[in-house]
């Protein structure tokens, strides 16, 4: 959803002067935009026809300056998010996803996708990819007033929620 | 040299660096348990000292925080002499608090300072802070070895993702106007080129090295850019001050990035690792160095010495003039650059 630059720069001032060290943060996702605006994209898009994401965060944090005259420190985390060695998780779905790719394969199977439904392991047609992008639910964990996560309900739910 | 001072203020200025609160940490409990002396913190560098904003520094108000990142008394970046009359405008608090010695934990431009005061006739105890390592008259700062492993750590990370995606990756690392993270990160980190501002630098020859790998089946390059190097010919990278004086650096990792991918014709991208260099729990380095230092600048003033900075020689910790800290910024040392410059290929 895109949000409200005056609201954000209103729940972060607050934040700064409840807060006994006197520090706010936020996090942003690249693809937020705000309201009235249009996502941030840059370059050419590539053979998918995907563009680069990027820079709603420094537009954010110079409108914010703009707004509340914090000072503002702002961290783009990048390709450090998807590098490097991969955790005990990470490592376990991985190794298992192979091997039910190989067991399909195997068995003749052909247009079918390892998943995880409900913290459950499986394989769905790969054509359910096309039927759209899986985003979060916003009514279920998100409070769209306050623009902060809420997990209100998790009796019945995975453990990662979704 | 001043009598036995019985009260002293310890303040951290300028830029957060981890190690701060081990030094703080050290310095309360070397003068207070130890010795008998009364400590009062004073908050949020020279703007507190200016304002007269204090908090009582005991045993008790520093357990715990030896691995904790920031600074538990804050920082600004306000300095007596660009925003107020020297002397006069901290002389208030000096008074009120019976401050008698006063330790001052801050980089080159916060010494400075501290030394003028010093001439003014307040007794001043340094304690040289960068996570740039760039402090004269020491041989190393705290926070820098801190520094270094959470770029080595970025470089690590990154190297596998360029590795995956045939990329260049132009990794910026702070250190202001020198590269001792560059170089060291650089080195830890296997890094195929560092651009370190010390040594003037020719893509051409970056280019030559990532061909070459290339060629030899490494399709993947990670080029270590100090964000004090000059921007390539005819790039302009605009430079703002801050209070002390001194140019914010950063960007110019996505011009060298762009010549790079030109020069090459390889996919080339930039990761500016920015403020995660300075935050965070300091090593354990780092804290042993931040504590020795602490326990030293507290005798320091105990002893009623003035104008000096506890510092490191060949790991020693000794008591130099201040003046060293501001005669001039370190750079990096040929020999550690020729060892980098062994693995560029």
């Amino acid at each position: 959803m895109p949000y409200d630059i005056d609201r954000l720069a209103a729940f972060l001032t607050q934040d700064r002067e409840r807060n006994p060290s006197h520090y706010a943060m936020m996090t942003i996702s690249e693809g937020a935009s705000i309201e009235g605006g249009e996502m941030v994209l840059t370059g050419e898009a590539d053979a998918y026809g995907h563009r680069k994401l990027g820079g709603i965060g420094l537009l954010t944090g110079e409108l914010l300056k703009e707004r509340t005259g914090a000072g503002i420190i702002y961290q783009q985390v990048g390709y450090l998010m998807r590098s490097g060695s991969p955790d005990s998780l990470d490592l376990m779905v991985a190794t298992n996803y192979a091997v039910m790719a190989a067991d399909l394969a195997l068995d003749g199977s052909t247009g079918r996708m390892v998943a995880l439904r409900g913290g459950t392991y499986t394989h769905v047609p790969i054509s359910v990819t096309k039927e759209g992008v899986k985003r979060v639910d916003i009514d279920e964990l998100y409070d769209a007033d306050a623009y902060q996560p809420k997990v209100r309900h998790v009796t019945g739910k995975p453990m990662f929620l979704y | 040299m001043a009598d036995t001072p019985r009260v002293i203020g310890v303040l951290t200025a300028g830029g957060d660096c981890p190690g701060l609160n081990a030094v703080i940490r050290a310095v309360t409990t070397r003068a207070s348990s130890v010795n008998d002396a009364e400590v009062v913190g004073i908050l949020n560098g020279w703007e507190g000292l200016m304002e007269g904003d204090t908090m009582p520094l005991d045993r008790d108000a520093v357990r715990g925080i030896l691995t904790r990142g920031g600074t538990i008394l804050g920082t600004s970046r306000m300095d007596p002499y660009v925003h107020g009359e020297g002397y006069k405008s901290v002389e208030n608090t000096i008074r009120r608090n019976g401050i008698e010695a006063l330790i001052v934990i801050g980089g080159d431009g916060t010494l400075r300072s501290a030394l003028a005061l010093a001439k003014e006739g307040l007794p001043v105890v340094g304690v040289p802070k960068t996570i740039d390592n760039d402090i004269n008259g020491t041989d190393i700062t705290f926070g820098f070895d801190t520094a270094v492993q959470i770029a080595t750590d970025a470089i690590d990370r990154l190297a596998s993702t360029a590795e995956a995606h045939n990329r260049v990756i132009v990794v910026e690392v702070m250190g202001r106007t020198k590269g001792w993270i560059a170089a060291y990160a650089g080195i830890a980190g296997g890094a195929d080129s560092i651009l370190i501002p010390e040594r003037p630098y020719d893509l051409d020859e970056v280019a030559g090295i990532i061909r070459a790998r290339h060629r030899h089946g490494k399709s993947y390059s990670i080029v270590v850019v100090a964000e004090g190097v000059e921007p390539p010919a005819g790039v302009e990278v605009e430079l703002k001050k801050d209070a002390f004086g001194f140019a914010r650096l950063g960007g110019v990792g996505y011009a060298i990035a762009d010549h790079i991918e030109t020069l090459t014709g390889f996919e080339t991208r930039v990761s500016v690792l920015g403020h995660i260099q300075r935050g965070g729990s300091p090593t354990a380095f780092d804290r042993v160095l931040a504590t020795r230092l602490g326990v030293a600048a507290a005798d320091y003033a105990l002893e009623g010495r003035t104008g000096v900075m506890a510092a490191v020689r060949s790991m020693e910790i000794l008591p130099i003039p201040m003046e060293e800290a501001c005669a001039e910024i370190r750079g990096v040392t040929p020999d550690i650059y020729d060892t980098a410059a062994t693995f560029f290929s």
